[in-house]
């Protein structure tokens, strides 16, 4: 009768099994006789294998935790890139209000434009969440009233999260700090829009010089959320250095308890690193061996 | 300290060398207190060697040189990690993966992304996350 490489390859798999059945065994034997009372003298705890587990599954979850913040954080800061664009252009127009007092109505057209526009990005939610109103989420944080008016009802708490297991990073940035913080935005759009209607050109001055005062607000801002970032990125090197070196861990002590059985079972005749020496060489054939 | 015979006559297992002592200063990872290991080994065991603690005798590592599987493993390993174990030439360069056997030979992994980096003149090693290699703690062998 022909033997099938098949064949072969099944009696290997036969052996192997068979092994393994005496290796459990044997590492029966061996959990349930000597163990050592201290932790720390028994390298192959199972406590310890436990231990990096959950240490693992802690870090997964500070993963979540820190891809969540960086999202988060990376909205603001392009959310505040396109509040400062819209601040320079409003300065822009207050500046050139004075040369050309026949637009001013096109001007304050486009003025209160850029207030509505700086309104809604106050009031931008992150993942269904308002990401400027403090700890305020859940509704906007920034209301236009019938006056035109805008009140914030948000608070100026900040949104700490945990991202690993000593370190909390700040999530956002409260809007008592940004649009109405030591400048209140939409009053200075307003004063201005006010003074160009009026043909006011301190009243133009002075907002003109407000909105480059609320200008480096947002860029306060904007570096406090880059070095949130910077800080979350920081972290996430470390949580997967040491990802990885659990994952070697793991694998050091499964490998470890099974090398303990394999030694044991070098004794017995028909052990498994010859079932695992066949199967290695079969493995080894190719096509190229058949083409000889 | 159970003292390792060159050759055990129950295991079939012989030290390759005197003065096979490989002395790891930081230990495996996991395994910060195994420092000294010897490498056994035997024809059946071949191509896998055991990779025996000196002072945990329950302690050992089956082991494989990862170039019988990836041919050019060495390249793989930056330089930085090779001067770890004052490697500078790398033709004189031994790495050892750690094996897992599963219950197929298809089943059967090694740790490449964990190589153990050994400098075979000096006798020390030292175990290393390669971070940026692309290959896994269970690449298969098969």
């Amino acid at each position: 009768m022909r033997i099938s490489e098949t064949m072969r390859y099944e009696g290997v798999l036969r052996d192997i099994a068979q092994a393994q059945e005496r290796m459990l065994k044997a590492q029966q034997q061996v959990s349930s006789g000597k163990r050592v009372t201290k932790p720390s003298d028994d390298p192959l705890a199972a406590s310890d294998i436990l231990r990096v587990k959950s240490e693992k599954s802690e870090d997964d979850q500070y993963l979540r935790n820190l891809t969540f913040a960086r999202s988060k954080l990376q909205l603001s800061d392009v959310v505040l890139d396109s509040v400062e664009q819209m601040v320079e252009r409003a300065r822009i127009l207050g500046q050139s209000s004075f040369s050309n007092p026949d637009q001013a109505a096109g001007y304050v057209t486009e003025l209160e434009g850029l207030r509505d526009q700086i309104i809604s990005a106050a009031n931008t939610t992150y993942a269904g969440r308002f990401i400027f109103g403090g700890t305020i989420t859940t509704q906007d944080p920034y209301v236009k009233n019938l006056d035109s008016s805008v009140t914030y009802i948000g608070n100026s708490a900040g949104m700490p999260m945990q991202i690993s297991r000593t370190v909390t990073v700040e999530t956002q940035v409260p809007g008592t700090e940004i649009f109405s913080g030591s400048v209140n935005i939409f009053d200075v759009m307003s004063g201005l829009v006010t003074a160009i209607q009026a043909g006011d050109q301190d009243g133009i001055d002075t907002q003109v010089a407000n909105l480059g005062q609320f200008a480096e607000v947002v860029a306060l801002a904007r570096s406090k959320v880059g070095g949130y970032l910077n800080h979350t990125t920081h972290v996430e090197n470390n949580l997967a250095a040491a990802n990885l070196s659990h994952e070697t861990e793991l694998s050091n002590k499964e490998a470890a308890d099974l090398a303990k059985a394999i030694s044991e079972l070098t004794m017995s005749e028909n052990g498994l690193q010859a079932a695992l020496a066949v199967g290695a060489r079969i493995s080894q054939l190719s096509i190229l061996d058949y083409l000889r | 300290m159970k003292a390792v015979q060159a050759y055990d006559p129950a295991t079939e297992l012989r030290i390759k060398s005197r003065d096979a002592v490989i002395h790891f200063d930081e230990g495996l990872i996991g395994f910060s207190e195994c420092k000294d290991f010897v490498l056994m080994e035997n024809e059946n065991l071949a191509p896998f060697r055991l990779l025996q603690s000196l002072e945990f005798p329950e302690v050992g590592f089956l082991v494989i040189e990862p170039t019988t599987i990836i041919a050019n493993y060495g390249e793989r390993v930056p330089n930085r990690d090779w001067e770890s174990v004052d490697i500078h030439d790398t033709t004189k360069a031994l790495a050892f993966v750690i094996v897992v056997i599963g219950s197929t030979p298809e089943s059967c992994t090694g740790n490449f992304q964990a190589p153990l980096l050994v400098n075979y003149e000096k006798m020390v090693g030292k175990q290393v996350i390669l971070t940026d290699s692309g290959l896994s703690v269970r690449y298969p062998l098969i």
